[in-house]
C-alpha cells in the first residue's frame, strides 16, 4: 500500500497537471474559437430607392448619428438616435427611443414600442420602411397553446434567400407535394433527404435519391450527425443547419 | 449592437496587458528561481540557517565528508579530515563563498525549475556529491604547513583533477569556535573563512620570472648567449632593482636557477612593456575563471603607469602583481603539458538518489598558453633548477620541476616576512601533478615551502604513483 | 454559386462544441485524484470529511450535467466546465488545508449553483430583467449601507456582518458585484433613451464611496474598474471617464496626503525581500514556495506555504503554484483571459446589448480581480489582499464568482435553447 501510495503521488503529479491542461486548453481553445452564428434575421425595404438593409443583430440602433447600426445619414427629418429595432422572445419590437419626429408603424404613431409582424410598414421622420422578417420572431404556437419560444428551434435556413425552416421532429425534404420543403425540381427525388432528431442530437440521412444529398460538399452515406453552421445542399438547393 | 461591440474590442488591450503580465511574471519566476529557492527561509531545504536537504557529500575515494541525518548536518567524524576539508566542503551558513556547500547548494539540493524541490520531498535529501580531492592527501597537507597560513593545491596536469586544495587557517566545523573567531585579535583566524586557493591574491615574487622567462624565450632570440653582470642590484633610471646575492657574470638559464633580480630586471627591460604585457594577457592575467559554479580570484598584471624601474620590479615578480595561487598552478600545468592549459576541477560527479548522474567532471581545456617550443624550453630551466641549484636530494625520488619564490610584502626593514612561494610538477610520465605552495609571511621560498611541496608530492606519489 | 462555396469552406471551419461526458469524466478523475492525495498526506479524523465533501461535489457536477446534458439537451459547457474545475481546486485546498471549514465552503459552492442557475433563468427574460434593475440597485446600496453600521471589522475591513455569533459570516460587497453589473447593464433601447450616465454614476458613487468608508480598497478598485468599463461600453464617452479617471486619481492622491497610514500599506511594495519577516513575510513566503513547487507542483499537502497565514485566501495563488505546479496556475489563469475574449466575440451576437455589457463587464471584473490577486501577491503590483475567483476560500465571493459566470453564460443564445421540447422522432 505504502509503494503504491508513494507511486501514486510520483505519477500524480504529471497526470493532474496533464488533466488540468488538456482540459482548460480545450475548453480555452474551444471558447476562442467558437464564433457566433450571425444571419439575415430581417430586412428593411426603404421604399423610396427600394434599398434593402439586412438586419442581423438582435437589437439594432437606426438614427442619423454615424455610430447608429443603421445610419440614415442623409435625412434630416430623423433624430440622431431615432428608433430600436429589437427582437425579443414575443417577436420583433420598433422603439421610439425619444426621437423628435416619432415613428410610425402602418401610418400609426407609437408611444414607446410596439410589436411589429412581417409586411408592416415603419416611417422613421420621413423615411419610410417596409419590414420583412425572414420567418424570424414569429410566434408559433405548439398543440397546446402555448408560445413556443423560437429561439429554441433547430432550423434550415436556405442559403438562396436567407429564408429559415424550423425544424420540428422529422422534415422530409424532396420533390413531393408532402414533404416540408417542396422543393419542385427535376432533379430532386420525390423524397430526398430527411433532417430528424435523435437523442444524440439532429442528424441528416439521404433517402436513397437519384442525385444524392451533400453535407459540406460531401456525399451523404447513412446517416450524419448535424452541427450548427454545417451546410446541406440538395441539388442546387444549399440550406445552412442552424441551432 | 455594433458601436458596443466595436467598444468592446478595448478589452483585447485589457486581456493582452494581463497576458502580458502572466508573461513578465513566469520570467519572474523563471529568472529568479534559484535565488529564491535558496533562500534560507525555505523550509523545504533549510531548518534554520542550516542547509537540511543537501544531499552527501564524499571525497575521491567515496569517504563521506558531509551528509544529513535525520534532518542535521553531519560531518567525517575524524577532526583531521573535518578541519583540512573545511573549505572544500564549505559551510551549511555560506560564510566560505567558494566551499561546494554553498557553490553548489543548488545541485546539492537538486533544486530545478521543472521538479522544484520535489526530489528532496520524495527522498528526504538531494543529490549527492563526490569532489575531486583526496581527504588525507588534504590532511597531510594541512599538517605540512605546519604553523603558518596559506595554501596548497595539486592538481593532475593532463585532466584537470584537483586531488589536494588546503587553505589555512581553518576550524573543526564540528566544533566551530565561533567566539573565538568574532573577537579575534591575535589574527589567529584572519580570513579563516577564505579559500586562500581560489580567492587568494599573492604577490607573486620568483615565481614570475618563468613568465618573464617565458616572454624572454618568445622575443628576444639570442637570450641563450646574452651574459647577465650582478652586484647585488640593477640600477634603472637613479633606482635599483635589489637581488638577493651577488651573482657576478651569469648566463640566461643560471639566472633563473639562482633567481637572479638583477639579471631578471635587464631582461625585463629587453622584452619591454609591451611584450610582457602580452605574455600575461595569454596567461590569463586580468581575466575571470570560473571553475563549475567556483571563481577564481582574478590575478592582476597592470604595466599602464608603469616607470622602467617598475617594469623592472615587475620581471622579478613584485610591483603591483598579483597572482591567484589557482591560477598559477594552471600556469605551471600548462608548461608541464606542452603549453595547453587544462582548467582545474574540483567536483567529480553530482548524482540524484536514483542514480542518475547530474554532472560528471570531465577534462576541459582551457587556452594554448605557450607555443610547445616555448613549454619545452621553460620544462628544461625548471628541471635545471631542481636538478642544479634546489637539489633532486630535496624531493627524493620525485624528478621534480619548479621555481620558488620569495615574495617580497614589506618594503619596510623588519616589517613582515616574505610569503614564501614554490611552484612545479614531476617529471615522471606516471605521476602528472602539479603543485602549488604559499606560505603567507614563511620566509625564503627554498626553505619554507620547499619541505611542504615536498611532503606533499610524496603522499602524492604513494598515491597516485606507480 | 462561388459565393456559397465560400460559405461552404468557411462552415467546415465552425468548431464543435466540446463532447462533454469525456471531459466532464477526465475532470472526475482529477478530483478523485486530489482527494487520494489528501487522503495520504491527511490525518485519519478527516477522511469521513473528505469523503463527503467530495462526494456530494462530484455528484452535483455529474447531476448538473445530467440536467442540462441530457434531459433538457443542451450543447456547450465549457464555460460550465471551467468553472466547475477551478471550483474543485479551491474546494481541494480548503478541504486540505482546513478541513474543519470544508463543509462549509461546500455549502458555498452548491449555493453558487443555486445562484448560477437562479441567475440563468432571471436573465432568460429580458423584460424581466429590465423590470428588476431599479429594485436591486436599491438593495445593493441598503446591503453596502446596513454593512457600515452594523458591519463588523475583520482584518483591517469593516465589510463583514456576522450572524448568530460566528455561525454565519457573509460578505455583502461580494454579493455587490453581481449586482453592481446587473445595474450597470441596459438594453439598446434604454441607452439610446436616456444618453446620459448620471445615475449610473451616482450608483456607482454610492457603492464605490461606501466600500472606502469601509476600507475595504481592493474590492472599491474592483468596482471603480468595472464601473470605467461599463461607462465606456455604454456611452464610449472618453471625455467624461478620463474626467472620472483624474477625479479618482485626485482623491487617492488626497487620501494619501491627509491619511498617510494609508500609505504605509504599500511601504513593503517592491521590496518585500527587504522586510521578508516584516510587511514583507506572506509574500515572501509566497515567492519562496511557488517556486518551490516547479512546473508540476509537490502535490496536495506536500506545501509549507499552508502554514503561512490566510495561505488559501490572499494565497491561493501560492498554494496552487506549490501544490499543483506552475503549469496548472498560470494555464488556470488564462482561462480568464479566455472567458474575455469569448464575451468580445459573442457581444455582437447577444440577444441584447444587456447581455453584452453584463457579460463583458462580469469577465473583466474577474480578470482584473484575478491580475489584482496574482500580480499583487507576487508583488508585480501593490498589494490590496483581494481573492483569487474561484480558488480562494470564502462563501460570498463564491456564490459571487458563480453569479457574475451566469452573466457570461447568458450571452450565448443558445443558453436558452429548449431541445427537450422537440418531438422526437
Amino acid at each position: 500500500m505504502e509503494a503504491f501510495f508513494s507511486q501514486f503521488e510520483y505519477l500524480s503529479r504529471y497526470v493532474l497537471t496533464g488533466i488540468a491542461v488538456l482540459l482548460l486548453l480545450r475548453c480555452i481553445f474551444s471558447l476562442f474559437r467558437l464564433r457566433p452564428r450571425r444571419e439575415v434575421m430581417a430586412t428593411l425595404v426603404n421604399l423610396a430607392d427600394d434599398s434593402e438593409i439586412e438586419i442581423s443583430n438582435w437589437e439594432t440602433s437606426i438614427g442619423r448619428s454615424r455610430s447608429c447600426d443603421i445610419a440614415l445619414r442623409k435625412y434630416g427629418t430623423v433624430s440622431r438616435f431615432h428608433a430600436v429595432l429589437a427582437l425579443r422572445k414575443e417577436g420583433w419590437f420598433i422603439f421610439d427611443t425619444e426621437s423628435k419626429t416619432g415613428v410610425y408603424v402602418n401610418g400609426e404613431q407609437i408611444r414607446r414600442a410596439r410589436q411589429i409582424t412581417d409586411g408592416d410598414t415603419i416611417s422613421f421622420g420621413n423615411v419610410v420602411m417596409k419590414f420583412n422578417s425572414n420567418g424570424y420572431g414569429e410566434a408559433q404556437e405548439d398543440e397546446n397553446g402555448e408560445v413556443a419560444d423560437f429561439t429554441n428551434a433547430a432550423r434550415l435556413v436556405n442559403l438562396a434567400d436567407n429564408s429559415a425552416f424550423y425544424l420540428r421532429g422529422s422534415c422530409l425534404i424532396g420533390r413531393d407535394r408532402h414533404c416540408n420543403i417542396c422543393l419542385p425540381m427535376r432533379d430532386i427525388s420525390g423524397e430526398h433527404a430527411e433532417v430528424y432528431l435523435t437523442r444524440d442530437g439532429w442528424m441528416v440521412s439521404d433517402l436513397q435519391s437519384e442525385n444524392g444529398t451533400y453535407l459540406n460538399g460531401e456525399l451523404v452515406f447513412g446517416a450524419y450527425p448535424l452541427y450548427d453552421g454545417d451546410i446541406i445542399s440538395v441539388g442546387a438547393y444549399s440550406f445552412m443547419f442552424r441551432e | 449592437m455594433k458601436t458596443l461591440s466595436r467598444r468592446a474590442w478595448i478589452l483585447y488591450a485589457l486581456a493582452a496587458l494581463f497576458v502580458a503580465g502572466l508573461g513578465i511574471l513566469f520570467y519572474t519566476f523563471w529568472s529568479n528561481a534559484d535565488d529564491w529557492a535558496m533562500r534560507h527561509a525555505n523550509r523545504h531545504l533549510y531548518a534554520g540557517d542550516t542547509l537540511t536537504a543537501a544531499g552527501s557529500i564524499t571525497d575521491e575515494t567515496g569517504a563521506v565528508l558531509a551528509e544529513t541525518v535525520d534532518g542535521e548536518r553531519q560531518y567525517n567524524e575524524n577532526r583531521d579530515v573535518r578541519t583540512a576539508t573545511l573549505h572544500v566542503v564549505g559551510d551549511s551558513e555560506g560564510y566560505i563563498a567558494t566551499g561546494v556547500q554553498t557553490a553548489y547548494q543548488e545541485e546539492l539540493t537538486g533544486y530545478n525549475f521543472v521538479d522544484g524541490v520535489y526530489d528532496v520531498k520524495r527522498y528526504g535529501k538531494g543529490n549527492d556529491l563526490q569532489l575531486s580531492v583526496n581527504a588525507d592527501l588534504c590532511v597531510t597537507a594541512y599538517d605540512a604547513l605546519g604553523d603558518e597560513k596559506g595554501t596548497v593545491g595539486v592538481f593532475n596536469y593532463e585532466t584537470g583533477q584537483l586531488v589536494c586544495v588546503v587553505s589555512k587557517p581553518a576550524f573543526d566545523i564540528a566544533n566551530k569556535p565561533t567566539e573565538n573567531i568574532n573577537n579575534d585579535t591575535t589574527g589567529e583566524y584572519e580570513g579563516v573563512y577564505m579559500n586562500r586557493f581560489f580567492s587568494g591574491l599573492y604577490t607573486p615574487g620568483s615565481t614570475f620570472k618563468i613568465i618573464t622567462a617565458a616572454s624572454a624565450i618568445d622575443n628576444i632570440s639570442d637570450i641563450d648567449d646574452q651574459r647577465f653582470r650582478c652586484t647585488g642590484s640593477y640600477g634603472i633610471d637613479g633606482g635599483s632593482v635589489k637581488c638577493l646575492g651577488t651573482h657576478g657574470t651569469i648566463g640566461f638559464e643560471r639566472a633563473l636557477n639562482v633567481s637572479c633580480n638583477s639579471a631578471f630586471a635587464q631582461i625585463a627591460l629587453q622584452v619591454g612593456t609591451e611584450n610582457l604585457t602580452a605574455t600575461t594577457d595569454a596567461l590569463g592575467f586580468n581575466q575571470r575563471y570560473t571553475l563549475g559554479n567556483i571563481r577564481l580570484a582574478q590575478s592582476r598584471f597592470d604595466l599602464s603607469e608603469a616607470s622602467q624601474l617598475d617594469l623592472g620590479w615587475a620581471g622579478v615578480g613584485q610591483y603591483t602583481t598579483l597572482v591567484n595561487p589557482c591560477h598559477m598552478l594552471m600556469i605551471v600545468g600548462a608548461i608541464a603539458n606542452d603549453g595547453q592549459a587544462v582548467m582545474p576541477y574540483l567536483v567529480e560527479r553530482i548524482t540524484t538518489q536514483n542514480g542518475d548522474t547530474v554532472l560528471e567532471a570531465e577534462t576541459t581545456l582551457g587556452a594554448q598558453m605557450f607555443s610547445e617550443s616555448t613549454a619545452a624550453r621553460l620544462q628544461e630551466l625548471l628541471r635545471s633548477n631542481v636538478e642544479n641549484y634546489y637539489g633532486d636530494r630535496r624531493f627524493r625520488g620525485l624528478e621534480m620541476c619548479g621555481k620558488t619564490g620569495t615574495a617580497e610584502v614589506s618594503s619596510e626593514e623588519g616589517g613582515d616576512d616574505p610569503h614564501a612561494w614554490f611552484v612545479g610538477y614531476s617529471q615522471r610520465e606516471d605521476l602528472p601533478y602539479a603543485i602549488v605552495v604559499v606560505v603567507e609571511n614563511g620566509g625564503g621560498g627554498s626553505s619554507t615551502a620547499i619541505p611542504v611541496a615536498n611532503e606533499v608530492m610524496q603522499a602524492v606519489d604513494d598515491l597516485y604513483g606507480e | 454559386m462561388a459565393t456559397k462555396k465560400k460559405k461552404a469552406t468557411h462552415a467546415r471551419r465552425y468548431r464543435k462544441p466540446v463532447k462533454w461526458p469525456f471531459w466532464l469524466l477526465l475532470m472526475t478523475l482529477f478530483q478523485l485524484s486530489c482527494m487520494l492525495q489528501i487522503y495520504i498526506n491527511g490525518t485519519q479524523e478527516s477522511m469521513v470529511t473528505l469523503f463527503t465533501v467530495y462526494g456530494v461535489y462530484i455528484a452535483a457536477e455529474w447531476i448538473y450535467f445530467f440536467v442540462f446534458g441530457i434531459v433538457l439537451r443542451r450543447k456547450s459547457f465549457e464555460i460550465e466546465l471551467i468553472t466547475f474545475f477551478l471550483t474543485g481546486i479551491g474546494l481541494t485546498l480548503t478541504t486540505s488545508v482546513y478541513p474543519d471549514r470544508a463543509y462549509t465552503q461546500l455549502v458555498a459552492v452548491l449555493m453558487g449553483m443555486i445562484v448560477f442557475i437562479v441567475m440563468l433563468w432571471v436573465l432568460s427574460d429580458t423584460k424581466r430583467v429590465i423590470k428588476l434593475r431599479t429594485p436591486v440597485a436599491i438593495l445593493a446600496l441598503a446591503a453596502l449601507g446596513i454593512t457600515l453600521i452594523i458591519g463588523d471589522e475583520i482584518n483591517g475591513a469593516r465589510n463583514w456582518i456576522v450572524i448568530g455569533d460566528g455561525l454565519l459570516s457573509i460578505q455583502p460587497s461580494e454579493i455587490v458585484k453581481v449586482a453592481f453589473v446587473f445595474v450597470g447593464a441596459a438594453t439598446l433601447e434604454h441607452l439610446q433613451s436616456t444618453r446620459s450616465l448620471t445615475k449610473y454614476i451616482l450608483f456607482a458613487g454610492a457603492c464605490i464611496g461606501m466600500l472606502f468608508l469601509m476600507k475595504d480598497f481592493g474590492t472599491a478598485l474592483i468596482f471603480f474598474f468595472t464601473f470605467i468599463v461599463i461607462a465606456f461600453l455604454r456611452s464610449g464617452d472618453i471625455k467624461t471617464i478620463f474626467l472620472v479617471c483624474t477625479a479618482a486619481l485626485l482623491g487617492g492622491l488626497g487620501i494619501l496626503t491627509f491619511r498617510p497610514y494609508v500609505a504605509n500599506r504599500f511601504q513593503t511594495y517592491r521590496h518585500v525581500w527587504e522586510y521578508s519577516n516584516g510587511g514583507g513575510y506572506q509574500q515572501v513566503r509566497l515567492l519562496i514556495y511557488s517556486v518551490s513547487g516547479g512546473l508540476f507542483g509537490l502535490g496536495i499537502g506536500n506545501g509549507r506555504l499552508r502554514s503561512v497565514y490566510a495561505a488559501t485566501e490572499d494565497l491561493a495563488f501560492g498554494m496552487v503554484c506549490e501544490e499543483f505546479g506552475i503549469i496548472i496556475a498560470f494555464t488556470v489563469l488564462l482561462t480568464f483571459v479566455a472567458l474575455v475574449v469569448y464575451s468580445i466575440r459573442y457581444s455582437v451576437a447577444a440577444r441584447s446589448t444587456f447581455y453584452s455589457i453584463a457579460a463583458l463587464a462580469a469577465s473583466s471584473l474577474l480578470l482584473f480581480q484575478a491580475a489584482l490577486h496574482v500580480f499583487g501577491v507576487t508583488d508585480l503590483l501593490p498589494w490590496t489582499g483581494v481573492t483569487l475567483p474561484f480558488i480562494s476560500r470564502g462563501g460570498s465571493s463564491m456564490m459571487c464568482c458563480w453569479g457574475l459566470v451566469a452573466f457570461i453564460k447568458a450571452i450565448d443564445v443558445r443558453t436558452y435553447r429548449r431541445y427537450d421540447k422537440i418531438e422526437r422522432s
